[in-house]
Formats: C-alpha cells, sequence, structure tokens
C-alpha cells in the first residue's frame, strides 16, 4: 500500500514538471525582454528539472522489483535535485547581473527600473 | 506568433523525424569479421581473472586495464604530450606573477556563496572518480579534470587575486605537477628496481606475475581488487593533471597588468 502511495506521488510531481517545462517553452518564445525570457528558463530549469527528480526519487523508493538498488537511484535523485536547485539560480543572477551592468541588453518594456535609482544616474536608459 | 516562430518550430520538428528516420533504416553497418574477434575476446577473457594470473591485470574495469597495463607505454608518452604543451605556456607567461591591488572584487554575494557549497563536492566527486578507476568506469585523467573544474570556479567567482591569498602561487602548482610525473615513473620502473636489488628478472610497466619474473604488484587491498599498477598510476596520474590543468587556468585568466612586461613589446617597435 504505502509503494502504491509512493508511486502515484512521484507521479503527480512528474506531471507538475511536465507542466512547468511546458509554460518556460512558452514564454521563451512569447515573452518581449531578455530578463523576462530568463526568468522563463528558471522556471524550466526549477520546475521542470528539480520536481521531476524528487518524483523519480520517489517512484524509484516505490518499485519494489529492484531490490536494493532503489536505495542508491533515489539517493542519487535527491542530490542532484538539491544541488540543481542551487546551482540554476546562481547561473540566472550571475546572466541578469552581467547582461544589466554591461548594457548588453536592451530595458526597452520598462516600468520602473530601481537600480539605476540606487546607483544614483536616476533617468531611463535608451536603447 | 509571427511567422518565423512556425518555420522554426517545423523545422526542429522535421530535423527530429528525419534524424530518427536515419538511424531506424541506415542502421550501424556489418560489425567486425570473424578474424578479429579473437582479439576482443581475449581482452574480455583475461582482465580480471584469478585463474591465468600471468596473463591477467586482475581489475574488473576493462577499458582502464587496456590503458594502463597493456598499452601502458603508449599512455605515459600521451600524457607526456599535454605536459610538455604546458611548457611551452609557461615559457610563453615566463617571469610573470600575480600582482595584489588591481582589482579583486569577484562575482556577486550570491555566487560566491554557491561556490563556497559547490567546490568541495566538485573536488569529492574528482577524487572518488579517479580512485576508483579500476573498479569502475573513471581513471585518473578523467578525475584530474573534474578536480580542475573546481579551480577554474573559484578562480572566476572569487578573482584570481583570491588565489595567491590562499598562497596557491604558480611555483607551487608546478611542485604538485612534478610530484605526480615523478611518481608516475617510480611506478613504471619500480619492480625493475626491485629485482636490480633482489635479483632476478622483471619488466618495465609490469604489474601482474608474468613469465620469466617473480616478482608482483599487490592485486588485493583488504578484500577489494587492486589491479596492481592501474591504482598507483591512476593517484599520480590524477595529482598531475590537477598541477597542470590549474597551472594552465591560472597563467591564462592573468590580467593585463601582469602580462604586459612579458608580451608587452614596445621598445622593439
Amino acid at each position: 500500500m504505502i509503494d502504491l502511495i509512493l508511486i502515484v506521488l512521484g507521479l503527480i510531481l512528474v506531471i507538475i514538471g511536465v507542466f512547468c517545462d511546458f509554460v518556460g517553452a512558452i514564454g521563451l518564445i512569447r515573452l518581449p525582454n531578455f530578463f523576462t525570457r530568463l526568468h522563463a528558463a528558471t522556471v524550466g530549469a526549477i520546475g521542470g528539472a528539480v520536481i521531476p527528480m524528487l518524483g523519480a526519487a520517489l517512484i524509484a523508493l516505490g518499485y519494489e522489483p529492484l531490490g536494493e538498488t532503489r536505495f542508491i537511484l533515489a539517493g542519487v535523485a535527491f542530490t542532484t535535485s538539491l544541488i540543481t536547485m542551487v546551482l540554476a539560480q546562481a547561473g540566472s543572477h550571475a546572466l541578469a547581473r552581467a547582461a544589466y551592468r554591461a548594457r548588453a541588453a536592451p530595458l526597452q518594456p520598462i516600468i520602473y527600473d530601481a537600480l539605476s535609482e540606487k546607483n544614483g544616474k536616476g533617468e531611463k536608459q535608451s536603447t | 506568433m509571427r511567422v518565423s516562430d512556425i518555420v522554426a518550430g517545423l523545422s526542429m520538428a522535421i530535423l527530429a523525424i528525419i534524424l530518427s528516420y536515419l538511424m531506424v533504416y541506415g542502421g550501424l553497418g556489418p560489425i567486425a569479421p570473424y578474424n578479429l574477434r579473437p582479439l576482443a575476446v581475449s581482452y574480455l577473457n583475461y582482465t580480471y581473472n584469478p585463474w591465468e594470473i600471468k596473463l591477467s591485470a586482475m581489475a574488473p574495469e576493462g577499458v582502464t586495464s587496456i590503458v594502463w597495463d597493456y598499452r601502458g607505454l603508449d599512455t605515459y608518452f600521451e600524457t607526456s604530450v599535454l605536459f610538455i604543451a604546458l611548457i611551452g605556456l609557461l615559457a610563453l607567461f615566463r617571469g610573470s606573477n600575480i600582482v595584489q591591488g588591481i582589482s579583486n572584487k569577484g562575482l556577486s554575494l550570491i555566487v560566491k556563496t554557491t561556490t563556497k557549497i559547490v567546490a568541495p563536492l566538485i573536488l569529492v566527486a574528482g577524487v572518488s572518480l579517479a580512485y576508483h578507476g579500476h573498479l569502475t568506469p573513471g581513471g585518473g585523467f578523467q578525475g584530474g579534470s573534474f578536480m580542475t573544474v573546481a579551480i577554474a570556479l573559484i578562480v572566476v567567482a572569487f578573482s584570481i587575486e583570491f588565489i595567491a591569498q590562499k598562497k596557491i602561487t604558480i611555483d607551487k602548482l608546478l611542485i604538485i605537477r612534478w610530484i605526480g610525473l615523478i611518481f608516475i615513473v617510480l611506478t613504471a620502473v619500480f619492480l625493475l628496481i626491485k629485482a636490480l636489488i633482489f635479483g632476478g628478472y622483471a619488466y618495465i610497466f609490469q604489474n601482474m606475475i608474468r613469465i620469466g619474473s617473480q616478482y608482483t604488484m599487490p592485486s588485493w587491498f583488504l578484500d577489494r581488487p587492486l589491479g596492481g599498477i592501474l591504482f598507483f598510476f591512476n593517484v599520480s596520474e590524477s595529482v598531475a593533471v590537477v598541477g597542470g590543468l590549474s597551472l594552465g587556468i591560472v597563467l591564462l585568466s592573468l590580467r593585463d597588468e601582469e602580462v604586459k612586461h612579458v608580451i608587452g613589446g614596445e621598445e622593439h617597435e
């Protein structure tokens, strides 16, 4: 019974991951700006890679015929999901910071730029 | 939804369909003829074979056995090609050192904290890949390259002056590389020196007992097969590769102010 519950939970997490990947793919095409597209890519990395890996760990724990191997699979999947959860955000943050500071990406559909106020420039950047 | 988006998506789908159709329709061609197969059969039979110990490498990993036992001399010179290239890099950047106080900011706090978490994990994974090279896929060169990724990450995230503040200088990296290379040579001629001292005969790159020689390297560690020279070659090779490739990364990421007196050349205009 507990195996069935684990497998159903894991499959639910994998379905959430498929949905997040789909949303990220649509966002990469439709969003207007470098930074918003980077947000869509990070949604695909966190929701579409970390959560399905947790689901794969649960499925491996619940699948009896694997024997002792299933604990190894579950541990590897869990560790990989944790490290990906730490690394993907740091990579996106470094990309966005470098693009903003080098003015390599146009800030065209802009509402409010708090960083330029903080740096004392105040005026909107022209593309 | 512009026309170019639709064309891009359709072209990707058509490419995937064409590739899969090619794989199914074309196949992989004929396998090797009958007169070439006994070589592979002998490799598979003799990599770990306790009953025929005079022909065996006593390690379960076939690729590492071939690389360091059956063609050890070839791999030795293949390794030395990389280190000769590093000597050329050192000659180009002769006399340049890391200077303090140019710019030591590095990347932001988020990237620095992530690097603090991940770099020790990368080091441990590389060490395990190198020291288990005779039991699982991997080996000395692969593990050393894996460990070098951690050094490159630290150089990018913390700036190169952090490396100099932690007392990791170019000379120390050279010394690490030399230690690895000296141990590779010592492992290759260890049994020959032993035979010269105690009498008898041995070969270079000798692993287990061979025909005409009674000397052998250790083949068991507690209850695990050790593979004799394979383990020692993997350890020393990983040390040498960590020193050499980190040296290359540090040299190639020097700033303009540090290499100006080496590659400047204004006085000869």
